[in-house]
């Protein structure tokens, strides 16, 4: 009677361990599987946000009616880039550190995303 | 004598699933093609942007960029041909832009019923901020 007790009890353990080490390779398959194949690249995008963007920033100020402020212009266009990226499935987010006149000179930092790959930038522009 | 047997049956069925596991298909994995075909669209219209016209005037008008010079000027037999050129001939496309409220086509052609990957590039071109939708597929391109 305590040889079967015994016997059960190690059945019981090694059976345990088997069921944790399939679940635990199960799961590591998966996860590798999600992700093979893609490709993350944020490349062909920071030279739309470091180009592209100061030149409308530039247009906003200069045609912004009269009482305007930077801030203000500043985060229209940074509002209408991160609606366009945000329609193709990136997050793009412009953060205002500082925006002063005589010259015109903007601080602020970028965050852009595409869930997988994250890249911060930090840009000042004067014009 | 019967702790062999418990050991046995263990080693057997930890096997057997482990090989199980090793067969199972991944069918949620990601096409390398599509991707592919998706960085060839964004880097090809970068390479345009960030193309400094030749002309000193031209470049300066056009914060030294063909893609927004092309664009300004209405130059679509350029973009096409560029395109035309730079793409695999083995990839074919349409390129759409959207601006100021209405939306263009620059280069026309049939979009097929299978797989299209959508490549895009914001532009600021002609005082005006320019949303280039690049479709792309494999197969024969048409003139």
């Amino acid at each position: 009677m305590k040889d079967n007790a015994q016997l059960l009890l190690v059945s019981g353990l090694l059976m345990t361990i088997t069921i944790i080490a399939v679940s635990s390779t199960i799961t590591h398959s998966v996860n590798i599987a999600a992700y093979q194949g893609e490709r993350h690249d944020l490349t062909p995008l920071l030279s739309t946000i470091i180009d592209d963007f100061p030149l409308a920033l530039e247009y906003e100020v200069d045609n912004a009616e009269s009482g305007t402020s930077l801030e203000t212009s500043f985060d229209t266009t940074a509002e209408t880039f991160e609606s366009l990226f945000a329609l193709k499935g990136y997050s793009l987010y412009f953060d205002l550190t500082s925006a002063t006149s005589g010259p015109t000179t903007f601080v602020y930092t970028v965050e852009i995303s595409d869930g997988t790959m994250n890249v911060i930038l930090d840009q000042t522009v004067s014009f | 004598m019967h702790v062999l047997e418990v050991l046995l049956v263990a080693t057997l069925f930890t096997s057997a699933i482990n090989v199980a596991v090793n067969i199972l298909p991944t069918s949620d994995a990601n096409s390398v093609e599509e991707y592919d075909l998706y960085f060839s669209g964004l880097e090809i219209l970068e390479m345009l942007d960030n193309w400094q016209p030749s002309d000193a005037a031209v470049a300066e008008e056009h914060d030294d960029s063909t893609l927004a010079w092309w664009l300004a000027t209405d130059n679509d037999e350029s973009i096409k041909q560029y395109l035309d050129a730079g793409l695999s001939p083995s990839v074919s496309y349409r390129l759409e832009a959207t601006h100021g409220g209405q939306t263009e086509v620059i280069v026309d052609r049939e979009v097929p019923s299978g797989s299209v990957i959508q490549a895009f590039r914001i532009v600021w071109a002609d005082d005006e901020i320019w949303d280039l939708n690049l479709q792309l597929w494999y197969g024969y391109r048409e003139g």
